[in-house]
Order: C-alpha cells, then sequence, then structure tokens
C-alpha cells in the first residue's frame, strides 16, 4: 500500500487517541465507537478490539449524533467520529438538541480542525468549528496541541461526565523541555517578561518556533487546552504584566479562542495592551494547497509569527 | 381496558385537550389531535415500565400532557403550568421530559431527530440484551426530513427489531398538504424498500384500528415495523379537521364552545 507522506503526517494524533480509547476498553464495556465511514488504515485495530461496540454508521452524520444521544441515554459512552467541518456542520443542531440540552455523556471527536485537510479544499476544512460547538450548553472543548497532550486530554475527557467535542490535528512532538511543563486547561509552557503569547491545537507549534528565535525570557506562552476557559488568573496576570498580547490560531476571527480571549480581557477590564491576532483568514477564493500553504497564506507560518513577534516588542 | 370505557376516558381527555389549548390561547391544536388516541392507547394499554417513548413530532406534545394526566402521571397542577413563564410544560418537549415521564427521554420539536434517537435506545437495548420496545411516533413533516431515512436505513441495516416506528399521517403539514408539498402517496413502499414491515392504519384515529393493529407486535419478526396510521388533522372538531389554518390558530370562545358542544353531543 502506498501511503504518501502527507497523509502519514496529519494521521498522528488519530492514531494516539485509538491507542487511548484500546487502552481504556481493557478497564471498562461501555465504550462505543461510531464513525461516518472514515477509518481506513487507522481505525482497524480499534473495530478489531471492539467488536460489535465499533460500529461504522456509513455517511450519515446527524444520524450518528443522535443515536449516540440514545446510546448515552442508556448508559453507554459513545464516541462519535467524522472531519471536524463534518461533524460541527452537519450535525449542529443534533448537537445542541440531543447532546447537549440533554447534557449527554456523548464524545465528539472533530479530525483535522482548522486546515488540516489541505488540497481537499474548504468543503473539508474546519475553521468554524470552534465556534460553533464551544457556543452549546454544557459542551466541553479539547484542543490538544500534540500526542502527548491528546493523552492527557483524553483522560481528562474521560474523567468529565457530559458533552465534550475533541479537535485532532497533527501531532507533531513539542520538545521534552516543553513536555515537562504539567497539564492544565490553560498550560502556561514558557514565562517571559514583554509578550504574551497564546495559542491552541498543533499550529502551537509554529508558534514556538517563532517564539524561540527571540531571546528567551521575552516571551510568555501560554497554550488553551480547553474550553471554556477556567482558571484564568494567571493569565490575566500576565497579559497586565507584558501589556502585549498575541494570539495566534486556527481557526477563522470570530468565536475561536481569540475571540473569547478577547471578551474576557473586557470583563476583567485589562486595558492600555496592545493586542495581535493571527487566525486562519478563510478559503482563498478557490484556491487550494497543503496546510502549510493555507497557513502561510493566513500568516500563521513560523515566519509570519516571528515577524508579527518583531514588530511588537 | 374495556372498549366502552376506553372510549369515555378518551372523549374526558380529549376534552381536557380542548380546554389546555383554549386557557392557554395555544396553537398546534390539529396537531395534538391527529395523534391524541394513538398516544393515548399506547400509555393506557400498550407501554410497559421497560419501553421507551419519543415523540418525533413534537409539536403535538399537549396529547402527551393530558394523556399524562388522564393516567395519573401529571398532575392537575402541573398541567395548569402549560405554556406559562417558567413551565417545563412547553409548545414542544423540553429536555426536562423524564421529570414528566420516565419512558419519555428525549425532549424534541426540531423534527427528523425522533427515529435516530430512538435507535440509539433500540441498539443498547440490543447490545445489553435487555427487554423492552422503543417506540417512536413521527409525523408527515418527520418523513420530510433526510435525517429520517439516514435512521430508517440505519435500523434495517442492524435489523433493530425492537424500535416500533409510527407515523400520524394526517397529509397536512405547516404550510401545505403532503400532495402539494413533498408527496407521502407512496410512503409504505418508500419504508418497505428501506427494510421494514409496514401495517397500515386506515382510520389512524380510531381507537379499535389503532389497538388491532398494535396486537400484532407481539408476533413481529426480525423486521423492525412500521405503522402508517392515515389519520385526519384536527380529528374529532368537525371545523378543524383537515384546515391548515389550525395547525397555527388559537381558539377564540365560539371556537372553544362549539368544540365541547360536539364532543358532548358525540358522548
Amino acid at each position: 500500500m502506498i501511503i504518501n507522506r502527507h497523509w502519514q503526517r496529519s494521521i498522528k494524533m488519530r492514531n494516539q487517541l485509538v491507542a487511548e480509547i484500546i487502552k481504556l476498553n481493557k478497564q471498562r464495556d461501555d465504550i462505543i465507537f461510531l464513525t461516518a465511514d472514515l477509518g481506513f488504515n487507522f481505525f482497524e485495530p480499534l473495530q478489531q478490539e471492539l467488536g460489535p461496540r465499533f460500529i461504522n454508521v456509513g455517511v450519515c452524520e446527524q444520524n450518528m449524533l443522535s443515536l449516540a444521544a440514545g446510546l448515552a441515554a442508556e448508559g453507554y459512552t459513545p464516541f462519535c467520529y467524522t472531519m471536524a467541518s463534518f461533524l460541527s456542520l452537519k450535525g449542529a443542531e443534533q448537537i445542541k438538541v440531543d447532546i447537549c440540552l440533554h447534557n449527554l455523556n456523548v464524545k465528539l471527536i472533530g479530525n483535522n480542525g482548522g486546515y488540516g485537510y489541505g488540497v481537499n479544499g474548504p468543503t473539508h476544512l474546519a475553521l468554524e468549528d470552534i465556534a460553533i460547538i464551544s457556543s452549546f450548553e454544557n459542551m466541553h472543548c479539547y484542543i490538544p496541541y500534540c500526542k502527548e497532550v491528546l493523552a492527557r486530554s483524553f483522560s481528562e475527557m474521560m474523567e468529565r461526565m457530559g458533552p465534550s467535542y475533541m479537535r485532532l490535528n497533527r501531532g507533531e512532538s513539542f520538545s521534552q523541555v516543553v513536555m515537562t511543563e504539567p497539564y492544565a486547561a490553560i498550560q502556561q509552557l514558557q514565562q517571559g517578561e514583554q509578550i504574551t503569547v497564546i495559542s491552541c491545537g498543533s499550529i502551537a507549534l509554529n508558534v514556538l518556533k517563532a517564539i524561540q528565535r527571540l531571546e528567551s525570557g521575552v516571551a510568555s506562552f501560554f497554550m488553551i487546552n480547553e474550553l471554556p476557559l477556567s482558571d484564568i488568573e494567571v493569565l490575566i496576570e500576565d497579559i497586565r504584566k507584558t501589556k502585549r498580547l498575541l494570539i495566534v490560531e486556527e481557526h477563522q476571527e470570530h468565536g475561536g479562542v481569540g475571540a473569547q480571549i478577547a471578551h474576557l480581557l473586557l470583563v476583567h477590564g485589562a486595558e492600555g495592551y496592545s493586542f495581535k491576532h493571527l487566525y486562519a483568514t478563510g478559503y482563498l477564493n478557490g484556491r487550494v494547497g497543503s496546510e502549510d500553504y493555507y497557513r502561510q497564506c493566513s500568516n500563521l507560518d513560523i515566519n509570519s509569527i516571528y515577524q508579527v513577534l518583531q514588530e511588537m516588542i | 381496558m374495556q372498549i366502552e370505557n376506553r372510549e369515555i376516558a378518551a372523549k374526558r381527555v380529549l376534552k381536557k385537550l380542548i380546554k389546555l389549548h383554549y386557557h392557554a390561547h395555544s396553537g398546534h391544536i390539529a396537531s395534538a389531535l391527529s395523534c391524541l388516541n394513538i398516544i393515548f392507547l399506547l400509555f393506557s394499554e400498550i407501554l410497559t415500565k421497560d419501553d421507551r417513548f419519543i415523540l418525533s413530532k413534537g409539536h403535538g406534545v399537549t396529547a402527551l400532557y393530558v394523556v399524562l394526566n388522564e393516567l395519573g402521571l401529571l398532575s392537575d397542577k402541573q398541567l395548569a403550568t402549560y405554556y406559562q413563564d417558567g413551565t417545563f410544560l412547553g409548545a414542544h418537549l423540553t429536555s426536562q421530559v423524564a421529570q414528566i415521564s420516565s419512558q419519555c427521554v428525549f425532549g424534541s420539536g426540531s423534527l427528523g431527530h425522533g427515529l435516530s434517537l430512538a435507535a440509539g435506545i433500540a441498539l443498547a437495548k440490543k447490545l445489553k440484551q435487555q427487554d423492552g420496545l422503543v417506540y417512536t411516533l413521527l409525523s408527515d413533516g418527520d418523513c420530510n426530513e433526510g435525517s429520517t431515512w439516514e435512521a430508517a436505513a440505519f435500523i434495517a441495516q442492524h435489523c433493530l427489531n425492537n424500535i416500533i416506528t409510527i407515523i400520524d399521517a394526517n397529509k397536512l403539514q405547516g404550510f401545505g398538504h403532503t400532495d402539494e408539498v413533498l408527496t407521502q402517496r407512496r410512503l409504505a413502499e418508500k419504508w418497505q424498500a428501506f427494510g421494514f414491515e409496514v401495517i397500515e392504519i386506515i382510520n389512524g384515529n380510531n381507537m379499535v384500528e389503532i389497538s388491532d393493529a398494535m396486537s400484532k407486535i407481539a408476533s413481529r419478526r426480525e423486521k423492525p415495523l412500521l405503522f402508517l396510521a392515515h389519520t385526519i388533522k384536527g380529528a374529532g372538531i368537525s371545523f378543524m379537521e383537515n384546515k391548515l389554518e389550525w395547525h397555527y390558530l388559537p381558539m377564540g370562545p365560539n371556537d372553544y364552545q362549539q368544540a365541547l358542544a360536539e364532543i358532548d353531543k358525540n358522548a
């Protein structure tokens, strides 16, 4: 079988997910995994592990989500897996009404949030998923930024009863130094004095590489691993200290982490600081390309982020 | 329940429904009338404690409220909160439905969800090898929704014969007759083609016919069973029957008196 480089690079986070579910399934028998006809070359081991509790529901996202609500109402813990775009848009009402309003323990997994599906184009890209899904009552979002953090996010997600959404993307590892930082919903990866930088998801690797070009001790770097935002005191204090804030996310401008942080700052009365927001600017009027290409077009590549950092400090 | 007592109780429930809508000044009465006898029969004679019921056509919810009240499962005091600020008894079934009935686990209101929810519960029961059937009541509008057909395909594929689907086919939807909007003339064939066993109830408002049809539930086989109940929207109140406006309009005093007089006359 020929698997191209792109494919291999994009599967890491979901492979970690498979490993976590297989591990969990050894301890409990309430897991049901539903996929909307996706899984070639990565869900086969999970299928084997779960047997009749692994179901390919077909290309029926809406049915999958309501079905999961029914299963959860009877005590099962269902996962629903499809592309982040299909999950958040095709099934939005099923998520809102059947899962969230009934506060059911359904775990939604959206693959390749952001520009992850690259050259597959706008139908497959998910720039709105966090805005939509995080707006629903009782919903808790997990946005791991590498496969190691996914393992930790997964365990947090399984601890919490209720509707959850996990946004997957690339899973490249961060450096060992970074990974020694303890996991938290808002996780500080680096301390600095001149600028506060916030990111979420796998785009953070670009941010980290841009920050590493600066002198050490310049940038404070925070990851938003979960929404809604909680335990914000250290973050707010940091922004008050540096007076400069850069937020970088692979999501459209409205309703994502950037917009939610900006709102939070207004509520907390932080003022007199400079603010920049780098986000996924859109679908390029029909031009398509790799995830890196899209990122570059949105100034989400390492060089562009570095340039903005320099301008701000 | 003896047939004679059943008819008397059904009239009482019908009267409750008319009163409820009149005093609340609320619409959707024709939708509730259309399925009132089906819901009454289900709750009074068919559902067991292991069964579940999903009202996919959430806009017919007042039929459920008055039936539960008649059966002593919803107090007069609770029923009196219908349509009031802060009530759990809204114009559609809220997600707090479990506070009203242990057999109803899901709220509804947006069409096209019920059959998938039923499929989830039914699948769980199969996996756990649990007793109990999952009943779901659909409307014509539900059959317009694509998600209903996604569920139908899934149910047939997985042989979920512990689902009993009932379609309240009154052939009058939100803004026109089904023939003018999306015809349902070959609805039985469509469900059969999806893999369902279809039993048509010619007069889906008639308690005896509904009851006779549902007696076949016990002898159902591998295929999921569906009752296509041909009903009349607004059934039981002559001036509301098959009239689009009674999907929406509240009753005025004259309508109310006329409706009550009709019920008494027919008693």
